[in-house]
């Protein structure tokens, strides 16, 4: 479904992510960990398309199209959903009435009809009741003054109102509590089926216990240094990274 | 009808003048005329403004007197266009103006004559009104601007709205100001009165149109007075072509315990100059002062207010904002100013711009002058770029760039439209405005 060859992004002259490789069939659950700074936001960025991050070489192909090729717009309408570590605050743009422009566009780009009001409506109670958002949020300004756990909360809604095939979760359970964690993780698991794929990127063995993954990849340095299964996380939450960040040494030096 | 070559605007308005006398008959002797003599000799003192003068220093006039009018006259609407117009499912008094005339046939008052008294100033020079001559450059003095006194000097039609003391004029007065470029290129210089006495409170709502394809210039004089507790709620929306050239200018006297909202809205135009006065005559006033401005390819809009706190205990509030794409220009010159003796003087000013290219410029300039010391004043004003972070967060969601500047566009002008409490003409508007804004 998803198959990233190579991948090397940087911003002006630096250089972030040095060559990753990652294949990612449908149906999986794919968990990114990784130290402060070694790129995991920057690869969830160049698979949504942000222009700041430019791309000097490798290929990511989605269900056979050349995503890098693609404006953000339309990998979102390819079914690209990444929840932002830090969603942007806009104001004097209604929530739902952004909801409603997002959805439609995708709707229009894969031929299907506008939804009308009263559809619409229905949509989104019934997500609204999935992840337990609460009807005067989506009333105000899109993200403006929302909490820290609102805004992530936000993020899963658009997320089960947009059904993507591909979702990015940057650090969605940093800064809620365990209530919201466990709906957040709720929200992922309601709409985990055999056609789409998640990545989720988190520091926390913690979130792993409720989307158990199929598999955990160590980011460090702009690479893909240790992969495994779920078992990872849980010797990454007891021994940290000290003993990776040895290995890569050694390799280095051999 | 003569034209104008590029270089002898002052002949060829001489000559009109001239004419334009020799046409008065009984007139000439009166009040009025007397007034329109002086004015235009003081025109011709102080002559049209150039970019040397302080207040013109980023608006060349230069660009539109160099063209080529006839004096307006009498003009037609077609029926299709006026059917067309904006906020025409709004009941409302109608009150119709083409090329500066008042048209008998497209206006329709609803209200009672006992709430409200609109009528056409040609109408009330005919008559001799004493109204007319009572209140006729007034409040709009013409000594330090030319175009002010060019407009007085050619008085002839236009509009003039008294409301009586306590009354609460039930509808909106709509007032379309047509322009016909079709035939020719119109020179128009309308005169609005507007006068509220004690207690009375309207809601007045401009609206300039244009349609033909040769260029316009309208020179428009608007004076304001609000009588003590009254109560005027005045909008303009200027949405004529992009050729088209106005040079407005207000002036709102408020006596005590008045309150005064108005909003400016351009979507487009050549060159729009927007001069916006008032003067608190008394305590305890409150204005609001919003304006909006959509400028776009070969564009300038120049909005110019001055709040004038003569007395203490009054409240000002500023709010505008301009969207600027292309090689668009605006301009933004706020002035306050707060005299000695108005202590307890709230004012606060604020000007946004949003730059749509590279190309586009914004001169912004507020101005304080304080001259009491028991105040409390604040101004701000920020030009930047549409904001980075927020645009890819609509489109990673699935929504088209453009589309998603045009949310983000609406999103910042939405605040100015916020004050209107008319629903209806609030809807309008900012229909209006969301498509002008996905063209920019
Ligand atoms: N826009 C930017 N400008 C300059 N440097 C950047 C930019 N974005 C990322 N970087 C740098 O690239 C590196 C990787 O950043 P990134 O945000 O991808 O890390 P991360 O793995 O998500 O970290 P964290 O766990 O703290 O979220 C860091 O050194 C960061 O400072
Ligand atoms: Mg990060």
């Amino acid at each position: 479904m998803l198959s990233i060859k190579n991948l090397k992004a940087g911003i002006e002259e630096k250089e972030i992510l040095k060559g990753i490789n990652l294949e990612i069939k449908a149906g999986e659950v794919h968990a990114i960990m990784g130290p402060n700074g070694s790129g995991k936001s920057t690869l969830s960025s160049v698979l949504a398309g942000r222009a700041e991050y430019e791309v000097s070489g490798g290929e990511v192909i989605l269900n056979g199209k050349n995503l890098l090729e693609m404006a953000p717009e339309e990998r979102a309408r390819e079914g690209v959903f990444m929840a932002f570590q830090y969603p942007v605050e806009i104001p004097g743009v209604s929530t739902t009435n952004f909801i409603k422009t997002a959805v439609n566009e995708v709707r229009k780009y894969r031929g299907q009809e506008a939804l009308g009001a009263v559809e619409f409506l229905n949509l989104m109670k019934a997500k609204m009741k999935q992840v337990e958002i609460d009807q005067t949020l989506l009333s105000r300004s899109l993200n403006e003054g929302f909490s820290g756990g609102e805004k992530k909360r936000n993020e899963i809604f658009q997320m089960a109102m947009l059904e993507p095939k591909l979702a990015i979760l940057d650090e969605t359970d940093s800064g809620l509590d365990i209530d919201a964690l466990r709906l957040v993780a709720n929200g992922v698991n309601a709409l985990r089926n055999k056609d789409n794929a998640t990545i989720v990127i988190t520091h926390y063995q913690r979130l792993l216990d409720y989307i158990v993954p199929d598999f955990v990849h160590v980011l460090y340095q702009g690479r893909i240094v240790k992969s495994g299964g779920k078992e990872l996380a849980m010797e990454l939450e007891a021994k940290g990274y000290d003993w990776i960040k040895e290995e890569v040494k050694e390799a280095e030096t051999a | 009808m003569s034209t104008v070559a590029a270089n002898d605007m002052n002949d060829f308005l001489a000559a009109e003048m001239k004419h334009f006398q020799s046409q008065l008959n009984g007139e000439v002797s009166a009040p009025i005329n007397c007034i329109r003599k002086e004015a235009f000799d003081r025109f011709n003192e102080l002559g049209f403004p150039t970019m040397r003068h302080e207040e013109w220093k980023y608006t060349n006039l230069g660009q539109i007197l160099n063209q080529q009018y006839e004096l307006a006259r009498a003009s037609f609407l077609p029926e299709d266009f006026f059917n067309q117009r904006p906020f025409a499912d709004i009941p409302a008094n109608i009150v119709v103006f083409v090329n500066g005339f008042y048209s008998t046939e497209y206006s329709t008052i609803i209200d009672d004559v006992s709430s409200i008294g609109i009528h056409s100033i040609a109408k009330l020079r005919m008559e001799k009104s004493e109204l007319l001559t009572a209140h006729f450059s007034q409040y709009a003095p013409y000594t330090n601007d030319a175009l002010t006194a060019l407009n007085t000097a050619f008085l002839l039609d236009g509009l003039l709205i008294h409301v009586p003391k306590n009354a609460q004029v039930k509808h909106p007065v709509i007032v379309y100001h047509i322009t016909e470029a079709e035939t020719a290129a119109p020179f128009i210089q309308p005169r609005t009165i507007l006068l509220l006495e004690e207690h009375a409170s309207v809601q007045v709502l401009e609206v300039a149109l244009s349609f033909g394809q040769y260029q316009s210039f309208t020179n428009c004089v608007t004076e304001v007075h609000v009588g003590a507790n009254a109560k005027l709620n005045y909008y303009k929306l200027q949405h004529e072509a992009a050729h088209a050239s106005r040079v407005d200018f207000t002036r709102i006297v408020q006596e005590r315990d008045s309150t005064v909202n108005t909003l400016t809205v351009t979507t487009q135009g050549a060159l729009v100059r927007n001069t916006l006065q008032f003067y608190l005559n008394d305590q305890n006033t409150t204005t609001y002062l919003n304006g909006l401005y959509l400028t776009g390819k070969d564009s300038l809009i120049d909005n110019h207010t001055l709040v004038d706190h003569a007395m203490p205990h009054c409240y000002s509030n500023e709010l505008y904002k301009g969207v600027v794409g292309s090689n668009g220009q605006a301009v933004f010159n706020g002035k306050v100013m707060v005299r000695k003796d108005a202590q307890k003087t709230n004012a606060y000013q604020r000007n946004g711009n949003v730059l749509l290219s590279d190309e586009a410029i914004v001169n912004t300039k507020p101005q304080l002058e304080i001259f009491a010391d028991d105040v409390k004043c604040s101004h701000g004003a920020t030009t930047g770029q549409i904001d980075e972070e927020a645009l890819f967060y609509l489109r990673s969601r699935g929504i088209g760039v453009d589309v998603a500047k045009t949310l983000l566009m609406q999103a910042f002008a939405a605040e100015v439209l916020e004050m209107i409490d008319d629903e209806a003409v609030k809807a309008g508007l900012i229909h209006l405005i969301e498509n002008r804004i996905a063209t920019l």
